[in-house]
């Protein structure tokens, strides 16, 4: 007997994913989620936008395999953060981070920014419930990422062109990136999160919109 | 390489219609992969033979069909299959696009007795 089932294999993770929404939406807080491969500076740039808009309203769930370094560096910034540590899962899902949701005090907080592990592939097809995806690629990565991880770039509502201060040493080719992601709709910009280049017009895109 | 998260998924949505329909055996799971989902076939076959050992499935064999991917032109509103690294209508020459089809994975049906 065959059956129809047409499911979605990721049916689970999205009805979770908006749990997640509705409690942080009910707080009128919004979800931002970082993702990129590792090493793009998804981390230091979330500290240049915590160093340019102040840490009062922000939290940070940091997720990395192992070890809490990231979280660290975060809560040095005066911001509160929780670290998970997925112990080999390869991206977050939605119900991992029901262990993060009560360590934070939400009266003040409008932005939780969730710092995803370090991945091209598996985290594009996980949402977590974020009203603004933000996809952080690097000039050491090359300009040929948004070709070879489409459906990463797709899915993003901000691409942003990291390490820009490296451009005069290495061989890649900014209008051929520029060219690349010129089809997705999505907002782009280039930023050194070292020197806070542009840092403040990539806060603009976040908290203005 | 989230094919191990995919196979739970897989298996929790075959178990749920399998008690749903009171199915003793499920012969086969048909999947529906679009070719840019990122979910390898391969490992995820390996991965579901591994899983399924000593559970309710250990005879069900998986299937798998392709989706193609395919877009809608978002000036025109045809829709067309594009090569992956040039997105141009070939009804209006737009180069902007929503994904209709290719991204995603579906458990589409089961055999079952």
């Amino acid at each position: 007997m065959k059956i129809d089932l047409n499911k979605d294999v990721h049916a689970s993770n999205n009805a979770k994913a908006l749990e997640v929404h509705e409690f942080f939406s009910s707080k009128g807080i919004k979800i931002i989620n970082l993702v990129g491969s590792p090493g793009s500076g998804k981390t230091t740039i979330l500290e240049s936008i915590i160093k340019y808009h102040g840490s009062d309203d922000i939290g940070v769930i940091e997720g990395d395999l192992f070890g809490d370094l990231d979280h660290q560096r975060i809560e040095r910034l005066g911001v509160q953060s929780y670290q998970l540590n997925t112990e080999g899962a390869c991206h977050l899902e939605a119900s991992f981070l029901d262990e993060a949701l009560d360590h934070f005090d939400y009266d003040k907080m409008k932005y939780m920014f969730i710092d995803n592990i370090g991945n091209l592939i598996c985290t594009a097809s996980y949402y977590l419930g974020e009203d603004l995806r933000i996809i952080v690629s690097s000039t050491t990565e090359g300009n040929d990422k948004p070709y070879k991880y489409p459906k990463m770039f797709y899915t993003s509502d901000i691409v942003v062109l990291n390490k820009i201060d490296l451009l005069p040493y290495i061989d890649f080719d900014v209008e051929k990136f520029d060219k690349a992601i010129e089809n997705f709709e999505c907002q782009s910009i280039h930023v050194c999160a070292k020197t806070s280049e542009n840092i403040d017009k990539l806060c603009e895109m976040i908290f203005d919109a | 390489m989230h094919e191990r998260a995919v196979c739970r998924e897989i298996m929790d949505i075959c178990m749920k219609a399998k008690e749903e329909y009171q199915l003793e055996v499920i012969e086969s799971i048909t999947l529906k992969i679009g070719i840019h989902s990122c979910i390898h076939k391969g490992q995820l076959e390996y991965l579901f033979q591994i899983s399924k050992q000593d559970t309710c499935f250990e005879n069900t064999q998986l299937l798998f069909e392709d989706i193609d991917y395919e877009v809608e032109c978002l000036n025109c509103h045809q829709t067309y299959k594009p090569s992956l690294d040039k997105h141009i209508c070939p009804y209006c020459s737009s180069k902007k696009y929503h994904v209709i089809n290719g991204y995603d994975c579906y458990v589409d049906s089961i055999d079952g007795h």
